[in-house]
């Protein structure tokens, strides 16, 4: 090699980090906090259901081992049986969280994803109005 | 060229090359970084090292024969499907990646550069097939995941570096672009 560091690596490394950078900065935006925030719960893909973050909710999500609390605002994933235990440490789901941010339990195939009602996917949610 | 691709030692190799990177791989699966940061996904990604390795020996089929071989170890030894399916994108990804950055390996960029765009395009990979299995949701950690690999890119493209260094001769690639 005649040298150890081309300029074409620096300009390949800054490029991806800028795009992620700035992805980043565009969707993890906080969202002002709404009343009627809420987080949807999907298992393999498909809707399991949708959850106030204004409501208590402690539930264990059928056929998974994923157990997932909602407190005081704020949902999260309080024990699964999956082995990395990744979804436990992510954090939690808030009225400001971005817009789509979600806790994911890989393994189990659960995801937990804060919405609001503006953003809603017509084709993604199968249900017809919200309760709570 | 033909002689030093289809012989025996040529086969050990890569078959050497393919278990320590299933070995490494699953090493590393048991380093807890997801406490430190909480992507699903995220790893050190070392086993891009043999398969970088591999290609530098061997050129593509034998990177991908590393590639192939080291996925479906690391499955048998773990039994996990949903980890094989996302592995076998991720690494899908990552091989088409590194096949087409290696056009300006020694004139543009070093290992380190190509590494970065494959273990970013592994991560890429990964979140497709995850989007595939389990929805829209994984998306939200495409950036996050995608700069953390790029990272793990860089620095195992530089220690590929070294390890090219170190083995002229093995490594043929760089010999036929007289560096």
């Amino acid at each position: 090699m005649k040298k150890r560091l081309y300029a074409g690596d620096i300009a390949i490394v800054v490029c991806i980090l800028a795009a992620c950078i700035f992805a980043g900065l565009y969707f993890y935006m906080p969202s002002k906090d709404a009343a009627d925030a809420f987080v949807a719960v999907t298992v393999d893909g498909t809707l399991y259901g949708t959850y106030s973050l204004n409501e208590q909710t402690d539930e264990w999500i059928a056929d998974t081992g994923v157990r997932f609390i909602i407190e005081d605002g704020q949902a999260r994933i309080a024990e699964s049986d999956c082995p990395d235990g990744t979804c436990m440490s992510s954090g939690t789901v808030t009225a400001s969280s971005p817009s789509g941010k979600s806790i994911v339990c890989l393994p189990n195939k659960v995801a937990v994803t804060k919405k609001t009602e503006v953003q809603t996917d017509g084709a993604e949610s199968g249900v017809d109005a919200i309760v709570g | 060229m033909s002689d030093k691709r289809h012989s025996a030692k040529t086969a050990v190799i890569c078959a050497l090359l393919a278990v320590l990177g299933a070995v490494l791989g699953i090493l590393e699966g048991m380093l807890p970084l997801n406490l430190v940061l909480p992507i699903p996904g995220v790893k050190l990604g070392l086993a891009n090292l043999f398969i970088m390795c591999a290609f530098l020996m061997y050129g593509a089929p034998g990177a991908f024969a590393v590639s192939a071989a080291r996925i479906l170890l690391v499955f048998m030894f773990s039994g996990n499907v949903t980890a094989f399916l996302l592995s076998s994108a991720g690494g899908a990804a990552s091989f088409i990646g590194l096949w087409v950055m290696m056009r300006f390996y020694g004139r543009r960029c070093t290992m380190i550069g190509i590494s970065a765009v494959s273990s970013a395009l592994h991560g890429v990979g990964q979140t497709a097939a995850a989007l595939c299995l389990i929805g829209t949701p994984v998306l939200y950690y495409l950036p996050v995941l995608c700069g953390c690999c790029a990272l793990t890119g860089v620095f195992t493209g530089a220690l590929t570096n070294r390890i090219a260094r170190r083995l002229p001769d093995m490594t043929s690639i760089l010999a036929q672009n007289n560096h």
